[in-house]
């Protein structure tokens, strides 16, 4: 009996499958997602890359407590859709970042959690953290405020300003997207060496984009607002939106 | 390619591998979501709406080795879901007849099958047509498995009366 059920059971369902309707009705769903949380890994794989050629730019001692590189990723499947309560963000990281509603004319609107692993010149591990970006938007325009609480990243050297007595660096970064087996010139190397240049490592192609920042660390958490790909906002603009998250 | 490898592609954004995913197990997916809803058009919607949830939650997967569980407590869960909405799958005049699932070989038994209690079907499809153990369909199904046992028990019983009034061993 048991046999002739189960094999009733194939035999009766033998003719059907489903449509490809429903994979695209799936993929159709997904897509959005996919496409911003993919953007996003890309663009926190491009700071995390210009830490590290900022840190071997001003040469980092062997035996420094200091990472040489820092390796991040992110999953689209853990991106937050909307302005994160305090819970969602105690899920995914040990500490509690500041995140205004508001940064300057931007909202917020979403987070990205992910992970980081910091290594000195020689490729060993120094700390491995996870840590959580904050997306924020004005009208299409987009900036990314991202937090860790890596104790291994390197202090920026060129204060540009202070903020109720926290130091705060401005920078305006010149960023190449290329894909892994990219064979960087002599020039672009050393324009790399010297800070005045970011290669990224990773994008499927070249993409050129200039990235202004600001950075601080306020109660070991390293903070960090990114413009990309946008007319420049300018550095007067972006002292407020890191005035903003101070004061918050 | 098996789940340890799909799953951490999947996790890293892979689009790829959730389509090798998507292939590997929908055409098993839908036609568990069929014998359980016994409507082809919520069996879609079951395939549907459990791999995008599939893919929102794959992240809490402990391991991959227990993503068939995982999956098809999703499947069985969401067709208990979609078919409250469908008047009991029982056909009516008014019924789209290309929705309801009628096939034609083993009729007597299928329908003896769609009788039972969408709680006893489950336990039957996913016994004799996942080839599912009582302790796997116990977690998929939330109840313990002395509960599976009476039920597929209870289930048996309905389906051998069948059995035996249309001579089936021929």
């Amino acid at each position: 009996m048991d046999n002739e059920i189960k094999k009733a059971l194939e035999q009766i369902t033998s003719e059907y499958s489903p449509g490809e309707n429903i994979y695209n009705n799936i993929a159709r769903e997904l897509k959005g997602e996919m496409n911003m949380k993919k953007k996003i890994n890309i663009k926190k794989f491009a700071v995390c890359f210009a830490a590290a050629v900022v840190v071997l730019s001003v040469g980092v001692a062997a035996g420094s407590r200091y990472a040489a590189s820092i390796s991040s990723g992110a999953s689209w499947l853990d991106y937050i859709d909307h302005a994160p309560t305090n819970e969602e963000i105690s899920k995914e990281v040990d500490y509690m970042p500041k995140h205004p509603e508001k940064m300057g004319d931007f909202t917020l609107s979403g987070a990205q959690p992910g992970n980081s692993s910091y290594k000195d010149e020689s490729g060993s591990v120094m700390e491995e953290t996870k840590d959580i970006s904050f997306e924020y938007h004005n009208g299409d325009v987009q900036v990314t405020l991202f937090t860790d609480n890596a104790t291994t990243v390197k202090p920026p050297e060129n204060v540009t300003g202070s903020i109720n007595g926290i130091d705060v660096s401005y920078s305006k970064v010149f960023n190449k997207f290329v894909p892994p087996d990219y064979k960087a010139t002599e020039e672009e190397l050393e324009k790399a060496k010297n800070g005045e240049i970011n290669l990224a490592y990773g994008s499927s192609e070249v993409e050129e984009k200039i990235s202004e920042n600001i950075i601080w660390t306020e109660n070991g958490i390293n903070y960090h607002i990114l413009s990309m790909g946008n007319d420049e906002l300018g550095e007067d603009t972006l002292m407020q939106m890191a005035e903003d998250v101070i004061n918050s | 390619m098996d789940e340890e490898t799909l799953i951490p592609d999947i996790l890293a954004g892979s689009e790829a591998a959730f389509t090798a995913l998507y292939e590997k197990h929908s055409t098993k997916a839908y036609r568990t979501a069929l014998l359980i809803t016994g409507n082809v058009h919520t069996a879609e919607d079951v395939v549907q709406e459990a791999f995008i949830q599939v893919i929102r939650t794959l992240g809490r997967l402990k391991s991959p080795k227990a993503f068939g569980s995982y999956f098809y407590r999703i499947i069985t869960r969401t067709a208990w879901r979609l078919s409250s909405g469908d008047r009991k799958n029982i056909p009516t005049e008014d019924t789209d007849t290309q929705s309801v699932f009628m096939p034609q070989s083993y009729s007597e038994l299928y329908k003896a099958i769609a009788e039972l209690d969408i709680k006893l079907r489950t336990v039957v499809v996913l016994f004799y047509f996942n080839g599912l153990s009582l302790k796997e369909i116990a977690k998929i199904t939330g109840i313990p498995e002395g509960t599976v046992k009476s039920r597929l028990h209870t289930a048996r019983e309905k389906l051998s009366r069948v059995l035996d009034k249309e001579d089936y061993y021929g």
